[in-house]
């Protein structure tokens, strides 16, 4: 392993791929990614990916819209409305 | 309904390759006469709704049949109309992504474009009917010198955040789901043009695995929240009523009501568009007769829950005891309009009966023509809430008949072609079918060892 700085491979079946990626995080190899045409179930475990964080910028998005949308409310009936 | 397996679908002698390609084919080759036919008429249709924007837009709203008492008729008709419209697509995009129908994904892709042209065409017509079309922004609530403020108790005012908010979802989730398709499309381009075209809007997809990762959470979430729109955007269009307190209007049901009506309309004008697309574009094995059939359920039950809404409006303006709410349905079954509402009742409540029989179900030409009336009817049902309600007020003095004018006409038939060639644009240029979904959900070759599987 030592000898090589990264590896690469062509898989046709996914289940043969997530095997492989399954084995080559297992052996130490780091950074893994895989180009597919679809997802593919397992995968991002297989090579070592976290959660994605597109969850958590939707939490905070969406509770600081609704929040200035109601400032936007309340200021135009009551505090700036005629 | 139990979630069929996808096998019943499609067919297990479909390769990975051969989806591309024949989902691609359309927007390569040369686009036939029958497109151009088509196309060329809904252009002009659409030209014809242009012509009386102009002349709305020189002369005003007196060019439209709407005088006192009915300040509303063909504009918020159409504006209704194709607000429901676009209901099918959401419900096939995110209520049946949440349910693990996955037979959704051969006409998700088609259904959103629907949703999106259909919201667009409805929003004209407000827009338009603001009389002074050039302060249009005044709509919104921007800190101003005028200190004039929108009036947040006005249901009016929700419908401008309701639909604006289920445009911009509805366009995010269509757009977030092209991107995989867009990459592959840019990746088979064959020429200089298509190659930037596809991968400017591609935004530099790689298909990696973290970017399916950001991608998968991305859309259930997309999906989530259209889940709620597409119950909330009708809801609140039919508040635009129901907070009102004409007779006809003034009613608890319509929520619900106007619900069903927009997913059993918006079904309706898929089938429409589905089955002209499947046979031009040769995607019959992707877009399956049971595809059809199951669309076609849909509309039997939802076509059954309006017409129980209809019956339950004319039973409560009987037990309310209300004699102004009673005479406005006893107006509705004989009055000038009735009409109106035999025409709606035969094409929303009858004429969907037909698809309790299997053989009708999974007939093209039946469901063909049931859509059509079903989106007549439909039609009709809004103008028969909004007109036959108020051409009779609470004044008899007030008391008028309303006669559409040629511009009421013009402006109807030209949502249709702005409508008819947004959508011919996205069968020529965008994949009509999800690439990537249709390969996720493809069932494996029963030998699994075949090299072809990959394509």
């Amino acid at each position: 392993m030592a000898k090589h700085a990264a590896i690469i491979g062509v898989y046709s079946d996914p289940d043969i791929l997530v095997e492989a990626a399954d084995g080559a995080r297992q052996k130490g190899w780091k950074n893994l990614d895989a180009l597919t045409p679809y997802p593919i179930h397992g995968l991002d475990k297989a090579l070592g990916i976290g959660a994605s964080w597109v969850p958590w910028v939707t939490l905070v998005m969406g509770l600081s819209v609704p929040s200035s949308g109601s400032r936007s409310n309340t200021g135009c009936t009551s505090s700036s409305g005629p | 309904m139990s979630a069929p397996a996808m096998e019943e679908f499609l067919s297990r002698d479909i390769r990975l390759g051969q989806v591309t390609k024949d989902i691609i084919a359309p927007t390569e080759r040369m686009p036939s006469n029958a497109w151009w036919l088509a196309f060329l008429a809904s252009a002009g249709l659409l030209g014809v709704g242009v012509l009386v924007v102009f002349i709305l837009l020189v002369r005003g709203q007196g060019i439209f049949g709407i005088s006192h008492p009915y300040g509303w008729a063909f504009d918020i008709t159409n504006f209704v109309f194709w607000i429901g419209i676009g209901h099918a697509g959401t419900l096939i995009s995110a209520i049946l992504f949440l349910l693990r129908q996955r037979w959704r994904t051969a006409i998700n892709r088609s259904a959103e474009a629907m949703t999106i042209f259909a919201v667009m065409t409805a929003g004209i017509f407000p827009l338009l009917h603001t009389g002074r079309q050039w302060v249009a922004y005044w709509l919104v609530p921007l800190p101003n010198d005028r200190l004039l403020w929108v009036n947040f108790r006005s249901p009016l005012l929700w419908d401008v955040f309701a639909v604006s908010t289920y445009f911009t979802i509805s366009l995010l989730f269509w757009y977030t789901g092209l991107v995989p398709d867009f990459a592959t499309m840019r990746d088979k381009a064959k020429n200089f043009f298509r190659k930037k075209f596809y991968g400017a809007l591609s935004l530099g997809w790689k298909g990696s695995m973290r970017d399916w990762n950001h991608y998968e959470k991305a859309y259930l979430l997309f999906a989530g929240m259209s889940t709620a729109l597409v119950l909330s955007v009708h809801t609140v269009v039919s508040y635009d009523f129901a907070t009102s307190i004409v007779p006809g209007w003034h009613t608890t049901i319509f929520p619900p009501y106007f619900v069903a009506g927009a997913i059993f309309s918006g079904f309706a004008m898929v089938v429409t568009l589905l089955v002209f697309m499947r046979t031009a574009f040769h995607l019959e094995h992707y877009i399956t007769i049971r595809h059809m059939e199951l669309m076609n359920k849909i509309i039997l039950l939802t076509g059954m829950l309006v017409g129980y809404a209809y019956l339950t409006e004319f039973f409560i303006a009987w037990y309310s005891e209300n004699p102004f709410e009673r005479y406005v349905f006893v107006n509705r079954l004989t009055g000038p309009f009735s009409w109106a509402f035999y025409i709606m009742f035969f094409c929303n409540v009858a004429v969907p009966q037909v698809f309790w029989f299997k053989k009708m179900r999974t007939s093209i030409p039946v469901m063909f023509v049931i859509s059509i009336l079903v989106n007549v009817g439909m039609w009709f049902e809004r103008f028969n809430i909004i007109v036959s309600s108020l051409h009779r007020d609470f004044l008899p003095s007030n008391w008028d008949n309303f006669v559409p004018t040629i511009y009421d006409f013009g402006w109807t038939i030209g949502a249709f072609g702005l409508f008819l060639t947004l959508f011919l644009l996205f069968v020529r240029i965008f994949p009509t079918v999800s690439i990537a979904e249709i390969k996720h959900t493809l069932p494996k070759p029963a030998d699994t060892s075949k090299v072809g599987y990959h394509g």
